[in-house]
């Protein structure tokens, strides 16, 4: 027989969890729409942040009384704190993902023969996609070294962003006319940015919830010791 | 289906016990009723503070007050602290159901149950022929016999070892009703043990203690058996001096004016009346009893 | 671990009621003037092993204990050692307030009157102190001729705690002190625990996690006779090292 404190603590859970698909799929669609244009799409994506920020809201409410009314030990306790933090960043990605699908929508617009468009644009929104995924994975099935192994990827997409930022400030002198449609690349590459670092956060949070320790800030070498 | 032997059962029970209940009832007010009704009309303050005269058919039961009051008392100093020491012991000190225990606890059931006339005979055996020949031969001059014959001490000893199970089932019930947090709570303190019974246990027993001091004196006072050998007189013109005095007592009186008088009818009264006066006096001790413990244990609790 | 600092320590102890183990070599240090409290499920040995500190189990018929228990370095079991020289150096508070039917005064004067100072100047001035270090000075300073069963079940726990105090322990036992107080006496006698703790070394058993965690430095995990886990109380509520306590403290036992 399950406590109803368990049932309890399974039903915010899967809230929590079931909130980080949800902002996966806008991740998704919002990576598809930024490189095909597609439109529909990437309105579907600024659509779906209300029910996000609700979501957020909700589960806000629900950590906040959960911690009150149970007072969590152990493990427990650090589903709930580390999940405070993992909602909020969450919902920071799922508002990245609504000012890539805009960007979409106006790139759309101006550029309407992609121009703007490098590989490395692709290349970055699919590293961080990917890490984010990953990083969602990890949380789901509660793995440490799925975890570590998001970590690692963070500055290749930091590089890749640099990489963006020389290329575009070259194509603009060259191209003046184009500036606002680069502009945007630009402006993207950074969203994709915060996105993989948002999703480095996530799995920041799984090591803490996994093991009790504070990893944060790049303390990625011997984390034991920041128990 | 309520089959007819339980309906029966269901009526017969009920009346059979409240019949019961009805007859001891009934038996107590119809004893105290013919007591009551036959001794008040000879009860006086002549009849109370006089010796008896006329072949007890006359005069009053003075001398068997005060024989009765005396034996009480020095059966009381003698069994209350004996008693109480060893439920003490029983309570307190001895290994919870060892052997040793198991011995003493049943000594005392069996003494409980031996017949009160088996005291009397042996009163006269242990403590006449025994120890006061002994006495007699150390501390009596040659030829006399001081100890070596019935007197008041000899039968309020005997009483006192009659009266000692019920001072120590009582005592012993009121060591084990004081809470053990509280022997916890003194030792905890850095009591020992003695200094835990003296300042907690006994204190916190005192009602129970009491108690038993009452019930056994009110249980000896009726008794006769255990006094007939001992040191009871028939008659004696003058109120005990001395432990080595015989002594007039209430409940003997009865049983002499009853079985060895010669004017039957002409002591009829006064038989009544000196019942009336024994019945009166245990039940007061008993009123006596509740009344303490009652006071005793609201100090304990407002203080 | 550092067992110069401790005040009071288990080394392997033993402890059986009959031939049941109660404890299973138990080797606990608790550090001076820390609060450690003893958490686990009923029937796993806290409170037992708590009773061994001041050698309260040996009156318990059938008990036999074999290990050390030092305080100070000293072997309080040893042979030159009395047990009532021991429990006045280690005071108790029990889980029911057990005043003596007696004023408030005589309560808080016995355990001075059993070392021998009679003298009512001398009683008064300790009486005062020990109520006032168990604040309860304020709400008795009137009535200390009173019973000290008139109190109320809080401050009947105050009284007890105020009584230890008297002897100037420097161990204090607590044995559940406020299982059956309501919340407000809970908190008064939580923010006693954290006063004293500046000049006794405390040790409390509770059955109240919450409480476990708000009052102590260190907390050990009992299970069936078995101390579990011992450490920093801020660690062991979040980051437990043993499956067994994990379970316990997140209510997922059995």
């Amino acid at each position: 027989m399950e406590s109803y404190l368990e049932t309890r603590y399974e039903t915010i859970k899967s809230s929590v969890h079931g909130m980080a698909d949800k902002v996966v799929e806008a991740v998704l669609a919002a990576e598809k729409s930024f490189e095909t244009r597609d439109v529909v799409a990437a309105q579907g994506v600024v659509d779906s942040d209300v029910v996000i920020n609700e979501t957020e809201r909700r589960l806000d409410k629900e950590l906040f009384a959960f911690e009150a009314l149970t007072a969590p030990h152990a493990s427990d306790l650090r589903f709930i704190v580390a999940s405070v933090r993992i909602v909020k960043d969450l919902e920071r990605i799922g508002d990245h993902a609504v000012n890539i699908a805009e960007m979409a929508i106006r790139a759309n617009e101006i550029d309407s023969d992609k121009k703007s468009i490098t590989p490395l644009t692709a290349q970055i929104a699919k590293a961080a996609t990917s890490m984010f995924t990953q990083a969602v994975a990890a949380f789901h099935n509660n793995d440490y070294d799925a975890a570590m192994a998001v970590l690692v990827l963070d500055s290749h997409v930091d590089a890749l962003c640099i990489q963006i930022e020389k290329e575009i400030i070259a194509k603009v002198s060259g191209a003046p006319e184009a500036a606002e449609a680069l502009l945007i690349t630009l402006l993207a590459g950074r969203e994709w940015e915060r996105i993989a670092d948002l999703a480095t956060n996530i799995a920041e949070e799984i090591v803490f919830i996994l093991k009790s320790w504070d990893i944060k800030h790049n303390h990625y070498e011997n984390p034991e010791e920041f128990a | 289906m309520l089959t007819l032997k339980k309906k029966i059962l269901g009526v017969a029970v009920p009346g059979l016990s409240g019949a019961a209940a009805f007859f001891s009832v009934a038996s107590v007010f119809i004893i105290l009723g013919i007591i009551f009704i036959g001794g008040i009309g000879n009860i006086s303050w002549e009849f109370v503070s006089q010796a008896p005269r006329e072949g007890m058919t006359e005069g009053g039961i003075f001398p068997a007050i005060v024989g009765t009051f005396w034996r009480v008392l020095l059966m009381s100093l003698v069994g209350v602290p004996i008693g109480t020491i060893t439920a003490i012991w029983m309570c307190e000190y001895a290994p919870q159901n060892s052997p040793i225990t198991r011995i003493v606890r049943f000594a005392v059931n069996t003494l409980a149950g031996i017949p009160a006339i088996v005291f009397g005979l042996f009163g006269l055996g242990f403590f006449i022929q025994f120890c006061g020949v002994e006495m007699d031969k150390m501390f009596a001059p040659e030829g006399v016999i001081q100890w070596a014959q019935p007197n008041i001490l000899w039968a309020s000893l005997t009483m006192s070892i009659l009266t000692l199970p019920v001072v120590i089932v009582s005592v012993e019930e009121a060591i084990r009703n004081v809470p053990q947090e509280l022997r916890e709570g003194s030792y905890a303190l850095g009591a020992t043990r003695l200094e835990t019974v003296l300042r907690v246990v006994l204190p916190n027993a005192v009602t129970g203690i009491l108690t038993g001091a009452i019930l056994a004196v009110s249980r000896g006072a009726g008794e006769v058996a255990p006094i007939l050998f001992t040191g009871a007189a028939y008659f004696l013109p003058h109120l005990p001096e001395g432990l080595t005095d015989q002594f007039m007592d209430l409940g003997y009186h009865i049983y002499i004016m009853t079985t060895q008088s010669a004017d039957v009818d002409g002591t009829k009264g006064v038989l009544f009346a000196t019942t009336l006066v024994l019945l009166t006096l245990t039940f007061a001790l008993n009123l006596a009893a509740i009344t303490l413990r009652y006071h005793l244990r609201k100090r304990m609790i407002q203080a | 671990m550092n067992n110069e600092s401790a005040k009071i320590e288990t080394r392997d102890l033993n402890l059986f009621y009959g031939t049941t183990q109660a404890l299973k070599s138990v080797s606990l240090s608790v550090q001076e003037r820390e609060v450690t409290a003893l958490i686990g499920p009923s029937g796993c040995g806290k409170s037992t092993w708590l009773r061994c500190l001041n050698r309260m189990n040996e009156m318990i018929p059938g008990v036999s204990i074999n290990g050390g228990v030092l305080l100070d370095g000293v072997d309080i079991y040893g042979k030159s050692v009395d047990a009532v020289e021991v429990r006045k150096r280690i005071g108790m508070i029990f889980q029911k307030s057990n005043p003596f039917p007696q004023s408030i005064f005589e309560n808080i004067a016995y355990g001075m009157r059993l070392q021998g100072i009679n003298k009512h100047a001398d009683l008064h001035v300790i009486v005062e102190r020990s109520l006032r270090r168990a604040a309860l000075w304020d709400e008795v300073k009137d009535v200390l001729k009173k019973s000290a069963l008139a109190l109320s079940g809080g401050q009947q726990q105050r009284l007890c705690i105020a009584r230890a105090l008297a002897v100037e322990p420097s161990v204090l036992l607590m044995d559940e002190p406020a299982s059956a107080l309501d919340p407000l006496s809970t908190s008064k006698i939580e923010d006693l625990i954290c006063e004293l703790k500046e000049s006794c070394t405390i040790v409390i058993v509770t059955h109240n996690m919450q409480q476990a965690a708000r009052v102590s430095d260190k907390t050990a995990f009992f299970f069936e006779g078995e101390l579990i886990e011992f450490g920093a109380t801020d660690i062991l509520f979040t980051a437990p090292t043993k499956r067994k306590t994990e379970d316990y403290i997140t209510g997922r036992f059995g």
